[in-house]
């Protein structure tokens, strides 16, 4: 395990199973997760791809199988040990700090590894530059519109420094333009070293973004490789049309 | 005469209620989880110098420094067992502690003297806590009022107040963020029983008596909620606010509604309760920053804004 963790392996999820009550929501699940790719999840609605974020970040507990990060298992580790290992994550339904500013947002996240808050300020201004989000700094963050706030999750998930970045629908609810934004601004991200994992809906964004694209289905893998040679899998056709062979002609 | 001792007496009232809700402001305030026991600490503070002063002879600042000690150490052990419940359960635990404490004061008889009560002898001196005159128990109280307020302004303005609100606001976030949310919860109720301690201590010596009933009374573990609330919850200078306002009502109140029953002041505490929460939940400090974030936003014509403090 020790020569494995200086390799290009960052994350490992090998046999994960999660069953809520008698619903099996993710199904004997292995995939592994290349250092500085882009990481493409997909699936339809319910397929467990969020739930897997929350695996990942020790949200829900417990499960089978094991999650390894840099060579090292995160089982029953909480939330705040996992970030400190190295991953950040955005919330598909957005969480900002109503009370505090865009930049005090940011600050919450950087304050853990920089004590001074004038220097948190700096670094969480330039992480706002980065998102595109600078001019806004020292608005409430109820005052941003849906675009905005995910750009702030961003930028908060960027001010902890973190090796793996989990960005969980980060363009659902924005509008064309701005999905080119944000393609841009993961590409920036990913540019400056930082893995990223991605669950997106929108097919443009997966296809521009992706390296290596999975597929989800009732918590199962169901397909994995290049993204376009997966999105013509038959199998994966099949789970976003619900069809049968007619919905190939 | 009669004037000035009265408004020497609301001074002292005015400053030390609002320690001690600005003392439940840095736990509930900034965590945002509903303390409604925090008479325990009061009462801790109280009978530890008392019962050390009253059969000992100890000074009650030695006094103010063991209940300061006892304080933490049961707020931590509450903490720990308690903070994993959310929402009411947690104030209900914490109702729950204060009650406990209270038959803890009747049972142990020994040193409490049970429900006669302990009076603090009349040994006026520096080091007794105990003054001739009223200006004496001013200074004790305003400077008391400053430790709290420094202590609040300090955490405010650095990383640990940032950690603390961004728990209040969401703590599934905060701690993907990687904050350690139970870590700041409990340093945080730790803090806030300390001082909550020492207002507890200075009381009894200014009332010059303590009983399980006065002590712990539910009603001053709502007081200490309702004047932090309705100057701000999670502000400076909010428990202030509320307690220039709110101490010299229930006086007037207290007065007033005498020969009505004597806890009809109770009815209008709840009253004002209910309408702090349901119109005025960021207190008067937040319609403040409200209205001045609205004329900033309405002037500058929607352009960004300049600055907006977090004091």
């Amino acid at each position: 395990m020790e020569s494995q963790s200086k390799s290009s392996e960052i994350l490992r999820v090998a046999g994960l199973t999660k069953q809520f009550g008698g619903v099996v929501a993710i199904n004997d699940l292995s995939f592994s997760v290349q250092r500085g790719e882009i990481f493409g999840l997909i699936g339809p609605n319910g397929a467990g791809k969020t739930t897997v974020f929350n695996l990942i970040f020790g949200l829900v507990n417990p499960y089978q199988g094991d999650i390894f990060f840099e060579g090292s298992s995160m089982k029953g580790l909480k939330s705040f040990q996992i970030n400190a290992k190295g991953i950040a994550r955005t919330f598909q339904i957005v969480k900002p700090f109503h009370q505090m500013t865009v930049v005090e947002n940011v600050m919450v996240g950087v304050l853990n590894r920089e004590k001074s808050i004038k220097k948190a300020r700096e670094i969480s201004m330039h992480k706002l530059e980065i998102v595109g989000l600078a001019h806004r700094a020292e608005d409430l963050s109820t005052s941003l519109t849906l675009a905005a706030r995910k750009k702030l999750e961003m930028a908060r998930a960027l001010g902890t420094e973190s090796k793996l970045l989990l960005l969980d629908e980060v363009m659902g609810g924005l509008t064309p333009s701005e999905v080119d934004e944000m393609i841009e601004v993961v590409r920036n991200i990913n540019r400056e070293g930082v893995t990223i994992m991605l669950i997106e809906h929108i097919m443009k964004a997966v296809i521009a973004l992706s390296s290596t694209l999975t597929v989800l289905q009732n918590g199962q893998l169901i397909a994995q490789g290049e993204p376009q040679e997966v999105l013509r899998d038959k199998k994966v056709i099949n789970a976003y049309l619900g069809g049968g062979e007619e919905n190939l002609a | 005469m009669i004037l000035n001792d009265f408004m020497l007496s609301m001074i002292i009232l005015i400053a030390l209620w609002a320690g001690l809700a600005g003392s439940w402001n840095l736990l509930s305030g900034y965590i945002g989880q509903l303390s409604l026991g925090h008479v325990a600490f009061m009462g801790i503070g109280a009978y530890s110098s008392g019962i050390l002063f009253t059969t000992y002879n100890v000074s009650p600042l030695i006094g103010m420094a063991v209940g300061i000690l006892v304080s933490v150490l049961v707020a931590i052990i509450v903490g720990f067992a308690t903070f994993r419940l959310k929402g009411p359960f947690f104030s209900m635990a914490t109702i729950g502690i204060a009650e406990v404490l209270r038959n803890v004061a009747h049972l142990m008889k020994d040193m409490t003297k049970g429900s006669i009560g302990l009076t603090i002898p009349y040994k006026p001196g520096l080091v007794n806590l105990v003054f001739e005159s009223k200006w004496g128990y001013i200074g004790i109280c305003v400077v008391y009022l400053i430790i709290v307020m420094a202590v609040t302004y300090f955490i405010n303005n650095n990383r640990f107040g940032y950690h603390l609100r961004s728990i209040a606001e969401d703590e599934t976030a905060a701690e993907c963020l990687g904050v350690n949310a139970l870590k700041m919860k409990l340093k945080a109720f730790a803090i806030s029983a300390a001082l909550t301690s020492m207002g507890g201590t200075i009381w009894v010596q200014y009332v010059m008596f303590v009983d399980p009933e006065s002590i712990f009374s539910f009603a001053y573990s709502i007081e200490m909620v309702i004047l932090a609330m309705l100057g701000g919850a999670g502000t400076v200078i909010g428990p202030l606010l509320g307690s220039l306002l709110i101490t010299p009502l229930t006086y007037i109140l207290q007065e007033a509604l005498r020969d009505y029953g004597s806890g009809l002041y109770l009815v209008i505490y709840g009253l004002i309760l209910i309408l702090v929460v349901l119109y005025l939940p960021k207190g008067l400090v937040g319609l403040w920053k409200d209205l001045r974030f609205k004329l900033k936003r309405g002037s500058l014509d929607g352009k960004p804004i300049e600055k907006l403090g977090n004091s």
